[in-house]
């Protein structure tokens, strides 16, 4: 408890730093106006910013990303509601409700609903966040090699289960990760690996380009297979933007509670994210309604338990992150990826360690969604106008960006190089159904897995059995194997069902 | 390369008032099943290169029971496994169906509706590696300009202003923030140096 209220004090101390406020804002700014541009999710917004987070104190480029995060949850619903156009698989919900009540003349109440719902999530989520976080960190503290060799099998098969729909990939996809982390000198020894006579890689390859390639310029050459205008998917604009009143948006305090608390939880299992907590939420909102018959077709009150969801869903996704070292989504792999350029070693003992970043997380969570309460209204109906925007001149910048910025890094051309390689990777990846963000997990997470594994061994007197039957690492080891299970299942299931689709649909482009 | 959507319209609910909302459909992705096939080569190749050149690997004079080779082993015989099973699955189902298109797992597809070309995507990775090639050759300024320029065409972008506008001032404006604003030295070319001369460092 003592940890969790130094938590918000050292929150507020840091959101007293006007440097920090003023890049929470630049934050707020910039993860609205991407969430806002259809298909461009959090791991555009963060991937194209983190090179530029070298240059900030952590506290400050923490609270950056953090926020970005958060604002990118807010941005998404708005093509959503406008459009019908999902930005992300979460907004589809968003889409259904919001857009059935834009064409109906209410969106305005569709999109005030949306603001009430995320800033209120937003905000009821940080003290799940932090009640959730304290005591995962807390268990870490006493943990041996093996027990934080298992909570990594935990963290990548629980992405891997959870996320993909092909189980063996999802694998694969991990396993590449972690052999591409090999690549440098052994943990344990010192011997150089897979160096193949290149200087540059002796030393081993660095994380943030071939992360950064991976996620974000992957999901950069996907978007500009296309070169439609995100205009061009709505024929209709029947909007209102008239605010619709506290009055009637306090009817919708209950299933916004609940969404908080849902998102909260379900977004801190990894892999479940925002998408998961959502659906969930909504189906229980519609369970409880007096007007289930408005659901998916314009339900203000689906609106809302959805975007409090996914919204407080964004904290969720760090409990895992911060209480672990275990990020469970593309998002967290970044911000992960930019506490490395900070110098932090990301692992399950990175809180313990270092627990400024817990606070900077918090200041970044309660700065965002305080700057959401007071401006995100105006920014919202701004932000309105950004759908109008030439998506065919915007990816093509993005990804000049992402490569100036890796370039500053270190001015290496070779991590461009790294960049492009893993971007194409990537590509493949995405396109033919390997989890990238599984990939990215084991990358980053790829020492911390073989020296625990190793160190753990040496520990145990090279006993495979006293390592795996230490009870942590037994509880743990257990979960993780379920989830694999589960995700056989899931599957098996999934091939069924789509061999039954194929039986009645013949593909034909 | 090929990869579309269909788009189911069964299921879909029309609104209780009548109004014709769009509900957002749940499209079935659709990939090329030989290029899905040689991606999984491409995961047991990668397996497989792991395997042997985890054989030049020195062992460390410390006694150790997986040794610096070990994980490496592993994971590259998983990988051999998991690429050669997903080439076996894909096989089998070849011989129900002769057709190459085929339901993906989990893949992102494209906006169905809208012409796609994997070409244009190629182009620009390519624009990319031009970029690190030809930055420390010919300067920041004109190697920037360059990949944006190639972007917006490659993007269909048909406005002269846009086309002449929007390069010139991102360029402009990313070197002024990078190399005036926070100091990064850029590989310089003869524009480069003209500009520096005219605008001074801020840091």
């Amino acid at each position: 408890m003592e940890l969790a209220l130094n938590a918000l004090s050292a929150a507020l101390q840091i959101l007293a730093n006007p440097i920090v406020i003023l890049f929470i804002v630049i934050g707020v700014l910039w993860g609205a106006l991407c969430g806002a541009l259809p298909g461009v999710g959090s791991g555009l917004a963060l991937g194209v910013v983190v090179p530029l987070t070298f240059g900030m104190d952590a506290a400050t480029a923490v609270s950056f990303l953090v926020t970005i995060s958060v604002a990118v949850a807010f941005g998404n619903g708005i093509p959503a509601v406008l459009l019908g156009v999902p930005g992300t698989p979460g907004a589809i919900l968003t889409a259904m409700d919001g857009y059935g009540l834009t064409r109906r003349g209410e969106g305005g109440l569709a999109m005030g609903t949306m603001w009430f719902a995320c800033v209120f999530g937003q905000l009821l989520s940080i003290p799940f966040f932090v009640l959730l976080v304290v005591p995962l960190s807390t268990i870490t503290y006493t943990f041996l090699s093996p027990e934080l060799f298992a909570l990594y099998c935990l963290g990548l098969t629980a992405l891997i289960s959870l996320t993909g729909e092909n189980i063996l990939k999802g694998l694969a996809a991990a396993a590449f990760g972690l052999a591409v982390a090999l690549i440098g000198p052994d943990p344990v020894s010192g011997v150089t690996r897979f160096a193949f006579g290149v200087p540059e890689l002796r030393s081993g390859l660095d994380t943030i380009p071939a992360v950064l390639g991976l996620v974000t310029i992957s999901e950069l050459l996907r978007c500009m297979r296309q070169t439609y205008g995100w205009g061009d998917l709505s024929s209709s604009h029947n909007f209102s933007s008239k605010f619709p009143g506290f009055g009637k948006l306090r009817q919708f305090l209950r299933p916004v509670f609940a969404g908080s608390l849902i998102g909260t939880l379900v977004g801190s299992i990894p892999g479940m994210s925002g998408t998961g907590a959502s659906v969930m939420s909504y189906q229980q909102t519609k369970l409880t309604s007096k007007t289930p018959e408005l659901f998916g077709k314009g339900s203000a009150e689906g609106i809302a338990s959805n975007e409090s969801a996914g919204n407080a869903a964004q904290a969720g996704e760090m409990v895992p992150t911060l209480g672990l070292g275990i990020p469970g989504s593309d998002s967290m792999v970044l911000i992960l990826g930019a506490l490395l350029l900070q110098g932090f070693v990301p692992g399950p003992l990175m809180m313990q360690e270092s627990p400024e970043l817990f606070y900077a997380t918090v200041a970044g969570l309660l700065g965002g969604a305080l700057i959401l309460l007071f401006g995100g209204w105006p920014l919202g109906t701004l932000l309105l106008k950004v759908v109008r925007l030439d998506r065919r001149l915007i990816f093509p910048l993005a990804f000049v960006l992402t490569h100036i910025g890796v370039f500053s890094l270190r001015r290496s051309i070779f991590d461009i190089f790294v960049l492009l390689v893993f971007g194409l990777v990537g590509y493949f990846m995405l396109r033919y159904g390997y989890s990238t963000a599984a990939a990215g997990v084991g990358l980053l997470l790829g020492e911390g897995f073989e020296s625990n594994l190793r160190q753990g061994l040496l520990l145990m007197d090279s006993s495979l059995i006293a390592f795996v039957t230490r009870p942590w690492t037994a509880a743990i080891l257990t979960v993780a194997f379920a989830l694999l299970l589960y995700g056989t299942i899931s599957t098996v299931r999934i091939t069924r069902r789509t061999r039954r689709a194929r039986e009645e649909q013949p593909v034909d482009t | 390369m090929s990869g579309s959507r269909l788009l189911p319209d069964e299921g879909r609910e029309k609104p209780a008032d009548g109004a014709d909302v769009e509900l957002p459909s749940q499209p079935i992705e659709v990939v090329d099943r030989r290029i899905d096939v040689a991606v999984a080569a491409g995961v047991g190749a990668v397996g497989a290169a792991a395997i042997v050149f985890s054989g030049d690997i020195r062992e460390g004079t410390l006694p150790d029971p997986l040794g610096a080779a070990g994980l490496p082993r592993m994971l590259g015989a998983f990988l051999l496994v998991v690429g050669v099973l997903l080439i076996g699955r894909r096989l089998v189902g070849w011989r129900r169906s002769s057709s190459h298109l085929v339901y993906a797992d989990g893949g992102s597809g494209d906006e169905p509706g809208y012409p796609s070309s994997a070409v244009r995507a190629f182009g620009m990775w390519l624009a990319g590696l031009g970029w690190a090639l030809l930055l420390p050759r010919i300067g920041y300024l004109v190697s920037t300009w360059l990949l944006i320029l190639t972007g917006v065409v490659a993007m269909k972008v048909r406005s002269p202003w846009k086309l002449v506008a929007v390069p010139l001032l991102f360029t402009l404006a990313t070197w002024l923030l990078f190399s005036r604003v926070f100091g990064l030295r850029f590989p310089a070319g003869p524009v480069d140096l003209f500009f520096e001369g005219l605008v001074p460092r801020l840091f």
